[in-house]
């Protein structure tokens, strides 16, 4: 039994494995709130809603090594994702998660006692609360306590992308506990303080966070009315957050491909025939673009849509939102420069390199801006796809093609490497190549693998 | 009867007390040096701009029930006419 190296933090419990299941033990001093998160209704009320995951009561805590305490067996999230790997709506809607259950909370006489977006997972398509011992018992008279948390870690990443680049979320890979108001008011346009919210949230807090002030103010004089103000304050000023809108290479990939739509719907044909002759229930999509391929499974598929373009995950985020899909997962993620592995000791959140993995891989239209574009040699290609996936899918894209040449263009061509024959075999090396076919009537070719 | 009611209630204050200890065990986060200074006044302002708000908005809802009924009137004096 081993604790979660993240959770270390808060007194109340911590999360733990035991035989691939994860569980949650409570300590004995939590059990006034534990008591009154469940016997209030705010439990049933948000397990309903689908906002807080449900759990069970194990009854041998005895049997995990505890003397005392409780332990719960929560809902189990079937990939954890972190929020650096989020885009714009996905960042906004787990902010309004967290404002909203503030709120709901404040009605049966709770509050939440901490404000981080690792508190969050996305399950089926949308946010989902998984820290359920972050209930805390309200006091009247009382500020929030987590008020600066929120701050520093949601209203931060979403006016980043507001006021400087959508792109920016992936800051917070160095700032896991919150982007300090000071360090943000640095980064934002002088224009933006003109904004009342902002002025107040951001620019006012952090000329109080400067001040060391060494006597506490009288903080009893917080009414739930003021408490309630500032939580549908903040909801409405998360509301109007938008991302800024900017243009990336990535966003009209396909509707404006060189290769037009035969080509598009010819790969598509061919991707379901593969599929057919494989058993499998997870796929990662690298490079997903539009997600046009993760959208062809069917529920029963759980789907990883990663892209390095946050505008393309954010389209097809608000895409599978529209449609309801469940069975999709789109996150931010440069292949070149996946997320690390942070938080203390390195430990706290694993890199996604340890967390991607799958019953099948999609690489499509993928492995020459890999080669090409970023210089990585296919071999390294190859056994970076190994441990990834058990079969794979791979779209050669040769030399002659229109888009390679249209990388080729500017610069010198050193790829001598950079053929068919040294792509098979390479690929041969760490996989059995068990179909091999042009796609439509183009010079790219589209194989089914599976790993040695 | 006396020194067991101070007792009882000296207990009952020691009892609060180390709840309110227990509890302040929970507390993990750091609120931040003029956290709650600055709640107090952001929900201050909050609420002076919802009371104006509400307040601007009742005026145009006035006169902008005042200009229906206007046009009503119009249209009634129009159709009267005709």
């Amino acid at each position: 039994m081993q604790s979660h190296p993240a959770s270390y933090r808060d007194t109340s419990g911590f999360v733990f494995t035991h035989d691939d299941t994860v569980y949650r033990y409570i300590h004995p001093r939590y059990e006034a709130q534990y008591t009154q998160l469940m016997s209030s209704g705010l439990y049933d009320e948000l397990v309903k809603r689908k906002q807080l995951i449900a759990h069970t009561e194990i009854n041998e805590t005895a049997s995990f090594g505890f003397a005392d305490g409780k332990v719960l067996m929560p809902q189990q999230i079937p990939f954890i994702s972190y929020p650096y790997e989020w885009s714009f709506d996905m960042w906004k809607d787990a902010a309004l998660l967290t404002l909203q259950l503030a709120s709901a909370s404040l009605q049966k006489k709770m509050i939440l006692k901490d404000a981080t977006p690792f508190n969050i997972q996305f399950y089926k398509g949308k946010p989902i609360f998984i820290d359920t011992l972050s209930f805390d018992n309200y006091e009247p008279g009382k500020p929030w306590v987590a008020y600066r948390q929120f701050c520093e870690c949601f209203l931060a990443p979403l006016l980043l992308m507001q006021y400087c680049h959508p792109d920016t979320a992936k800051i917070f890979t160095v700032y896991p506990n919150g982007m300090p108001m000071q360090v943000l008011v640095s980064l934002l346009p002088k224009q933006s303080r003109w904004n009342m919210n902002t002025f107040l949230h951001v620019h006012l807090q952090a000329k109080f966070s400067a001040k060391q002030k060494q006597k506490p103010a009288a903080e009893n004089n917080f009414s739930k009315q003021k408490m309630e103000l500032l939580l549908n304050g903040l909801e409405s000023f998360v509301q109007k957050i938008s991302a800024k809108k900017v243009k990336t290479t990535w966003d009209d990939y396909y509707s404006d491909t060189i290769l037009g739509d035969n080509y598009l719907q010819a790969k598509t044909k061919l991707v379901q025939s593969f599929i057919s002759d494989i058993d499998f229930k997870t796929v990662i999509d690298l490079g997903a673009n539009d997600g046009h391929f993760s959208l062809l499974f069917d529920d029963s598929k759980e789907v990883i849509a990663t892209d390095a373009d946050a505008n393309c995950i954010n389209e097809l985020y608000l895409n599978i939102k529209k449609e309801n899909k469940t069975n999709v997962l789109p996150l931010i993620n440069n292949l070149t420069t996946p997320s690390p592995s942070i938080g203390w000791n390195n430990t706290e959140r694993e890199s996604i390199t340890e967390r991607l993995k799958a019953d099948l891989v999609l690489a499509l239209a993928l492995v020459h801006h890999l080669a090409i574009a970023n210089n990585v040699p296919l071999g390294l290609i190859a056994n970076w796809l190994q441990p990834m996936g058990e079969h794979l899918i791979i779209e050669f894209v040769p030399k002659s093609d229109d888009k390679v040449k249209q990388l080729l263009q500017h610069r010198a061509d050193i790829f001598d490497d950079y053929s068919l024959e040294n792509f098979r075999s390479l690929f041969a090396n760490n996989f059995k190549i068990v179909k091999e076919e042009k796609v439509g009537n183009t010079n790219r070719i589209l194989f089914l693998m599976t790993r040695k | 009867m006396h020194v067991a009611s101070q007792l009882l209630g000296s207990f009952y204050y020691f009892r609060v007390y180390s709840i309110s200890i227990m509890h302040f065990f929970l507390l993990y986060i750091d609120p931040g040096s003029g956290s709650y200074i600055l709640q107090a006044i952001i929900a201050a302002v909050l609420g002076v701009s919802f009371f104006f708000k509400n307040f601007w908005l009742s005026v145009k809802a006035f006169f902008t029930g005042k200009k229906i009924k206007k046009d009503e009137e119009k249209d009634e004096e129009k159709d009267a006419a005709e």
